[in-house]
């Protein structure tokens, strides 16, 4: 821990601004550096796991509900609306003509465009 | 659909760069004047209370460059800071931000940001003193609103802090009178669908669509990259950024707008191409006699510079002989008691006279060899330039076209080498798919073995050659069509083409014609396809509804009267609020979805 507070006085000695209090240190931080930041979904979960009153408004409560409406499909290709899935890659194609363009692509655009609709797990 | 006609129009990139913002004086009349500090996720805006305008607006995130990674200490890296970063591209990976999606949960980056805003506005006395006027996300959680205030209270020293949503704020000063309505805040990472009633925002019955400005950059960028993979790197984030800033909008019917995409005379008349920034590559002359003149040349230049240098040379060792034959023609005359006998036998740099006689061999061998090899580079040359011409007058065009022919032959047979490896992969790729073809039983048969192995001594991996079988087993048949055999077949192509037209046939109808056209990227449905995505969000796998059904939610939330209440004010707010035809899309869909002839009103924010 020592160690790591010259360090961090080192670096404040460097560089520290007037209107900085010198010896601040960021309280997540106190324990260990190794745990680093919390990012937004584990912030998320913690809210989640605390006990609330009934009409609490977390961050998480406000998400908005699924379409009531099924999503329209749109080609992979030309973004076209699609009536077709090309069984093999799983893409979308509205005509004849885009299903020779699916079936000539390469790998790795497949996966993309796959991706780009999350749609590429295996599970399906 | 917006008027958009292009019509022939070829739109350049501008690529801008942000500059350095400049330190601000800090004056003594600001003492005690509230500080504002919109920080959203894409820009920060920082201002004074009373000036009228921001003054300082920088991108949200800095980069952190690692110089020394074997150094432990962080001192070693170097840190540039939103606006001082002059090439966003090349910093890509190395950017850090704040926020993440539109909560701030990295405090560090925040305090480095902050540092940066304080320090720019000139601020040098021992603590912050002013109030603080802070934009947080809407709801946001507790835990990152602690850490926030610890930073302002602790670090800083702040006097006062006051937290705001940035949308809210919007709505107050664009609609001062009227306390109901509803507010739809199209942010960079989300976007916030808030009825307000009696001025106050309704938290309880708010909703977040996690689809922001940001979304519809990335998808662009991914879907340009996968329609024009020869531009892979071309297509940065910050293109697709300026990309929808200027040629997007959106459609007021979707599934009419994108069904006249379909025609073809639709699409002449209305996509646009956007120029890329390309380098003219230096016309590789591919004709023979030009590559062999350049060759005759540089091998005449070296010849020359060898002469030179061997001419050098012999008249260096001449001159030394020379000098030693007189060295030696002097010792001759003097005895070796002398001291002029020493100091010929210094300047000749030998110990003895013997010495110096071998040195003196020594020398004229040398200079025999290369008067020898003057003399035998001299005829080399006339010799060489002898029949070069005769050769040059004669068979010139047939011996040409006897090259040409060759060579025409090997690159047509390499194309079709070419097509036809790439006709069979397609081949027996479409076997394996089907269920009844031999491909597809071998197939089946060799993953059956492989299972019954296993239950003996599993040693499968111990030899390399075993894992060659999962090539077999795979359904693409062991290689796709990588990028390179397109490449070389461009190549070929366009060699061909060149000089035997004939042989390609039909394919080449449609192939660009100048280097300008292949460094296009076309939009035609992506105009609208991009907008769409705040309105269907399914197509980016997203499972939450647009913003249209999202309104729909949240009005039958409430009763009748307070819903015609909230539509009566329908306001919009936010970055993305800003491509055309939003206006009149939210119009024609809350036509859509309220009771007949019921009153309604968007508007706009300034």
């Amino acid at each position: 821990m020592v160690t790591a507070e010259e360090v961090i006085e080192e670096k404040e000695e460097k560089k520290c601004p007037v209107f900085k209090n010198p010896e601040f240190q960021h309280s997540a931080f106190r324990v260990s550096k190794k745990r680093g930041w919390r990012n937004l979904k584990q912030i998320i979960s913690l809210e989640r796991a605390y006990t609330w009153p009934h009409d609490a408004v977390n961050y998480s409560s406000i998400d908005a509900p699924p379409a009531f409406t099924p999503g329209k499909k749109y080609s992979d290709v030309s973004g076209l609306p699609a009536n077709y899935t090309d069984p093999l890659t799983k893409l979308r194609f509205a005509d004849s003509a885009e299903f020779y363009r699916v079936r000539d692509l390469p790998m790795d655009i497949v996966n993309g465009l796959l991706e780009l609709r999350k749609a590429n797990s295996i599970v399906g | 659909m917006a008027d958009t006609a292009a019509t022939g129009l070829i739109y350049e990139l501008k690529d801008a760069r942000p500059s350095p913002d400049p330190i601000h004086d800090y004056n003594p009349d600001l003492t005690g004047v509230p500080l504002i500090i919109d920080n959203g996720s894409y820009n920060c805006r920082v201002g004074w209370a009373t000036d009228k305008e921001p003054r300082i607006i920088f991108r949200n995130c800095y980069a952190k460059h690692r110089k020394d990674r074997g150094k432990k200490i962080a001192a070693e890296t170097e840190i540039l800071v939103a606006n001082d970063i002059t090439n966003i591209e090349a910093v890509r990976f190395q950017l850090k931000s704040p926020h993440d999606e539109n909560v701030i949960t990295h405090f560090e980056a925040q305090e480095t940001l902050l540092d940066y805003t304080f320090s720019h506005l000139g601020i040098n006395t021992p603590q912050v003193e002013h109030p603080i006027v802070l934009t947080e996300a809407f709801c946001n959680p507790n835990y990152s609103r602690q850490l926030m205030s610890e930073l302002m209270f602790e670090c800083y020293q702040v006097p006062s802090v006051s937290y705001c949503v940035d949308g809210l704020l919007s709505y107050h000063r664009n609609n001062p009178k009227r306390h109901d309505g509803l507010l739809i805040n199209i942010g960079n990472y989300t976007t916030h669908i808030m009825p307000i009633l009696e001025g106050y925002a309704d938290a309880m019955n708010s909703r977040r669509i996690r689809m922001g400005g940001a979304h519809l950059t990335k998808f662009l960028w991914r879907w340009l990259q996968l329609r024009f993979p020869q531009h892979l790197n071309a297509i940065t984030l910050s293109r697709a950024e300026e990309i929808i800033h200027n040629h997007m909008y959106i459609a007021e019917d979707y599934m009419d707008a994108i069904s006249k995409w379909t025609d073809v005379n639709f699409y002449e008349k209305y996509v646009q191409k956007i120029q890329l920034p390309f380098v003219a590559a230096p016309v590789s002359t591919v004709s023979v006699e030009q590559q062999r003149e350049r060759r005759k040349e540089a091998a005449k230049r070296l010849v020359e510079l060898n002469a030179r240098k061997r001419e050098e040379k012999l008249l260096e060792d001449e001159a030394e002989l020379k000098h030693l034959m007189e060295l030696e023609e002097a010792l001759e005359e003097f005895t070796p008691d002398e001291p002029e006998y020493q100091h010929a036998l210094e300047e000749a740099e030998v110990s003895s006279p013997q010495e110096l006689s071998k040195k003196i061999t020594n020398l004229q061998q040398r200079i025999e060899k290369t008067r020898q090899k003057m003399l035998q580079a001299s005829s080399a040359t006339t010799e060489e330039e002898e029949p070069r011409p005769k050769k040059l007058c004669e068979d010139l065009s047939p011996k040409k076209r006897a090259d040409m022919e060759q060579w025409v032959e090997g690159v047509k047979q390499q194309w079709r080498e070419i097509q036809a490896r790439r006709s069979a992969r397609r081949q027996k790729r479409q076997e394996m798919a089907k269920r009844r073809t031999a491909a597809s039983q071998e197939r089946m048969r060799i993953i059956s073995q492989l299972a019954r192995r296993e239950k003996k001594d599993d040693n499968f991996g111990m030899r390399d050659e075993d894992w060659d079988v999962y090539k077999a087993i795979n359904k693409e048949g062991g290689g796709s069509d990588s990028e390179e055999e397109n490449e070389k077949l461009q190549e070929l192509e366009s060699a061909l083409r060149q000089h035997s037209p004939e042989f390609l046939g039909d394919n080449t109808s449609n192939k660009p014609t100048s280097i300008a056209e292949n460094y296009q990227i076309h939009l035609s449905t992506e105009q609208i396809r991009i907008g769409e995505l705040l309105f269907q969000p399914y197509m980016y796998g997203l499972e939450q509804g647009g913003i249209t059904a999202t309104i729909q939610y949240v009005l039958g939330l409430y009763d009748a009267k307070t819903q015609s209440k909230l539509v009566g004010n329908v306001f919009l707010t936010g970055g993305s609020a800003s491509l055309p035809g939003l206006k009149a899309r939210i119009e024609k869909d809350l036509l859509a979805m309220r009771p007949f002839q019921s009153h309604f009103s968007v508007k706009l924010a300034k």
